[in-house]
């Protein structure tokens, strides 16, 4: 009882000082939110408005949308239906950007794309294009599953796995074949007939999925010629190391011209390729990289790698408009220092440079950060029209040659099957002629 | 004791301080805020048990944006286009084929034929199928036209197809190579033929047009004038100039004939709570060519044309069922009811429900959903945000046979 009083009459002395306590108390509670509003800007608020109109909308379709998913339990079916409304939100947010560059990538897609950027997915080995009837088989690539079971080029996939692949999109086709290692794909596949007169013939094709490296490089001495062909798929860290002993190669066996194929090469790193340029110039401005933001310029000079052999040879480089990025700035220096001669078709007109953020729950953004200035000048920028036509942008081929679509079978880098590259053999001969005949006068 | 109060004051005012920063820390931590009340967004919180947040939206669109505002190559600001292609994107995520995405600030037929009118030249289009383009297979694959009015009418017919749209070749992608092959064979075979030859992808594209692009021509704009080629019969070739405008369609149409013509647009429902429908003067309904729908006025719908009564029920997606009683004093009728395979939505389930309850005999194309063994039609709601954008979703299923099992499609 005592002590009762005793605490009463101290807390009736002390009533001010302890509500001032348990007033800080409350603002200690309440601290960030007080500071939040009183500190965070307009702009803040504005985003954080937009933010709430995105997450009522996601949580309306939630607890409204009906559906067809009658296998899932109701919570798989919530679960899934969250995320994929939250991935779609950010996707479309920063496809808003008009950017075709700038991507957000859930986490599927992000451990899909590094798969493949470190080159091992389990497929079959085989690069496809669109077909009428499904896909057709366009390379194959050597020691890969689809080679070992038999498919060649020109084959056309009309069934994977008992399911028709006609009028699905080549995406689509590549997942269905795509699957678990040493797993089973069975493809049925028509093989146009050699003989005109007979009629194609289908075939049911077991092919066994494994990791497929895919070399960034190809090369080889081109028959009855005495030209050599290298074909750069990407620029990959290594694809520098790997074309230096190409390079070695063709040299000890004495050839007298170059055809680098870049068709279909969309780039990879910019290192690489100007150490790839080096072989060819030397203490030459390779291209500017412009910050924007930052108002920064980065200059990348070509160091010789001693390859005087191949700084004098005649050269030709095909491009087509699936040639981009670093693949761009390869046929564009040598463009540019007149190194060698472009045939083909534009290229995409890929000027800028992109990076990869990791974002949280394993989601990424590859953002455009930057672009490149080629040594000239050069902006080689695309411009498209509102469908997405093109419109100008990219490298110009010094001779423009439109791929032949009559011939058939198509063969990347077979003469005879490949009319691009049959002309650059012919410009080939043209300039060797031409070299020996100034040598002469 | 007074001495520890007067010395320690400001100590005690810091401890305080911290400890209430340390406490709300602690209920964030282990989420107990909700049961002290403390967090205000209480709406959202109670859902927390019923939706798993398995990806925090707030931190990956706060992370995205900070990205952008830091490092886009270009000056980044949030606004309300990124908003409303955020809401675009979520809608596609769903991937379902009866889900719109409506923009405020963008052209849509869908926005136009809800708010009761229709541009362009005056027709529906369709695409033509695979099997009936190898029947055209020379004039390769293309729009068909599927309903005329208007002006129009006098020169479009239903079942012509559109190969051309001011003088460019309708082209998919998928003929992409046809056209090139096509157009190589023509050199080797007629030096002098005149139509230009076509070597690369870029000429396909100047020279021809999409077929998002066509439709757009023909069902698009309020103004001008765009000059067609149609294939009539698979033989005839038609050319005309055809102008554009708008046409108003009113949510209910009775003709002279005793047709009548339903649209389910947003003036529907108050069009049938301010006026009766002449029932004795009805002696068809048109559902023809009837797939935009706002399913809202349904059962309106329903109660204006039928006899009271049980009509199957509607579930939602808590498995909720909610039956279809009918109180109106209708006279038992029966009417003809046209449709075709473009009838979708509210239309194919006010014409299902009729047919199905004895009130009306069905005439026309064959609709796989109406005449096959489904039991169940997608209905969908659109809903409006307060920024103007809208979006349409399925939420609930009709059906007209409580003992059935459901086949969705």
């Amino acid at each position: 009882m005592i002590l009762y009083t005793k605490f009463v009459s101290v807390i009736k002395k002390n009533l001010f000082s302890l509500l001032v306590c348990i007033g800080f108390l409350g603002i200690g509670f309440y601290l960030d939110d007080v500071l939040f509003i009183f500190l965070r800007s307009k702009e803040f608020n504005k985003n954080l408005e937009y933010y709430e109109l995105l997450e009522s909308s996601k949580n309306n379709i939630v607890e409204n949308y009906m559906s067809s998913d009658n296998h899932s339990t109701q919570k798989q079916k919530y679960d899934t239906l969250h995320d994929h409304l939250v991935y779609g939100a950010l996707d479309g947010l920063v496809s808003g950007l008009g950017d075709k560059h700038t991507q957000f990538f859930n986490p599927k897609m992000t451990e899909a794309l590094f798969t493949q950027t470190k080159g091992n997915f389990f497929g079959i080995g085989a690069l496809l294009e669109p077909h009428i009837k499904g896909a057709r088989i366009v390379r194959i690539f050597e020691n890969s599953p689809a080679q070992k079971a038999g498919l060649e080029n020109g084959d056309i996939i009309i069934k994977v796995n008992q399911e028709v692949v006609q009028n699905i999109d080549l995406p689509s086709i590549v997942e269905k074949i795509k699957g678990p290692k040493k797993s089973n794909v069975v493809l049925w596949i028509e093989k146009e007939s050699k003989e005109k007169s007979k009629k194609s013939l289908m075939k049911k094709i077991d092919v066994i999925r494994d990791v497929i490296h895919i070399p960034s490089t190809h090369h080889k001495i081109l028959s009855n010629t005495p030209f050599g062909y290298i074909e750069i798929t990407s620029f990959a860290e290594n694809t520098d190391g790997q074309f230096d002993k190409i390079l070695r190669d063709l040299e000890n066996q004495k050839i007298q011209g170059l055809i680098i194929d870049l068709r279909g090469n969309l780039g990879g790193v910019v290192e690489s390729t100007i150490s790839m340029l080096s072989n060819f110039l030397n203490d030459k401005l390779a291209l500017t990289i412009q910050y924007n933001r930052q108002h920064k310029l980065h200059k990348y000079t070509m160091k010789n790698k001693n390859k005087h052999y191949f700084s004098k040879l005649p050269m030709v480089i095909l491009v087509n408009q699936d040639t981009a990025s670093a693949a761009e700035i390869f046929a564009g220096v040598l463009q540019d220092y007149q190194m060698a001669k472009i045939i083909g078709m534009h290229t995409y007109g890929k000027s800028s440079v992109q990076t990869m953020i990791s974002l949280e729950n394993h989601s990424s953004l590859k953002m455009t950060i930057a672009k490149y200035i080629l040594p000239k000048g050069r902006d080689i920028a695309r411009k498209e029209d509102s469908d997405g036509r093109y419109i100008s942008g990219g490298i110009f081929p010094d001779i423009n040659v439109p791929l032949d679509f009559t011939q058939h079978p198509i063969v990347y880098g077979e003469p005879g099957k490949d009319n691009q590259l049959d002309e650059s053999i012919e410009l080939l001969y043209t300039m060797l002629k031409n070299d020996t005949n100034s040598k002469k006068n | 004791m007074k001495t520890i109060w007067g010395k320690n004051t400001f100590l005690l005012v810091f401890i305080s301080f911290f400890l209430g920063y340390s406490l709300k820390n602690l209920f964030e931590r282990n989420d107990i805020s909700y049961f002290f009340s403390y967090n205000n967004e209480k709406n959202i919180d109670q859902n927390a048990g019923l939706l798993p947040e398995n990806v925090n939206f707030k931190g990956l669109y706060n992370e995205v944006l900070h990205y952008l505002e830091a490092g886009y190559i270009s000056s980044f600001k949030m606004c309300d286009e990124y908003v409303e292609e955020g809401l675009a994107g979520m809608i596609r995520s769903l991937n379902n084929p009866h889900t719109l995405f409506i923009s405020h600030s963008k052209n849509n037929i869908y926005k136009d034929y809800l708010n009761g009118y229709i541009k362009g030249i005056g027709v529906y289009c369709d695409l033509v199928f695979s099997d009936e383009k190898e029947a055209i297979a020379k004039s390769l694959p293309n729009i068909k036209v599927c309903h005329v009015w208007g002006k129009s009418a006098s020169f479009l017919l239903p079942g012509d197809i559109i190969l051309s749209v001011d003088g460019k070749k309708v082209w998919c992608y998928e003929n992409i190579k046809e056209i090139l092959t096509n157009s190589k064979k023509k050199k080797h075979k007629d030096k002098f033929q005149q139509e230009p030859l076509i070597s690369s992808f870029e000429e396909i594209f100047h020279s021809h047009i999409s077929i998002p692009k066509t439709f757009e021509k023909l069902l698009m704009g309020d103004s001008g004038e765009v000059k067609i080629k149609a294939l009539r019969n698979n033989k005839d070739i038609k050319e005309f100039h055809l102008k554009k405008g708008v046409v108003h369609l009113q949510p209910v149409e009775l003709d002279k004939k005793g047709v009548l013509r339903l649209r389910f647009n947003h003036q529907m429902k108050s069009y049938l709570v301010q006026n009766k429908l002449p029932l004795d003067s009805i002696k068809s309904i048109d559902l023809r060519h009837n797939y935009f729908t706002d399913d809202e006025a349904l059962m309106d719908c329903l109660n204006a044309l039928l006899p009271s009564g049980k009509y199957g029920y509607v579930k939602n997606r808590e498995q909720a069922v909610d039956v279809i009683h009918l109180k109106n004093h209708n006279l038992p009728k029966k009417y003809n009811i046209y449709i075709d395979e473009t009838t979708q939505g509210a239309a194919l389930a006010l014409a299902k429900a009729i047919y199905k309850s004895g009130y009306g005999n069905i005439i026309g194309k064959k609709n796989i959903v109406l005449l096959g063994k489904t039991e169940f039609i997608t209905l969908k709601k659109i809903f409006r945000l307060e920024n103007g954008n809208e979006y349409i979703i399925p939420n609930k299923m009709y059906c007209w046979n409580i003992s059935s099992k459901e086949v969705d499609r």
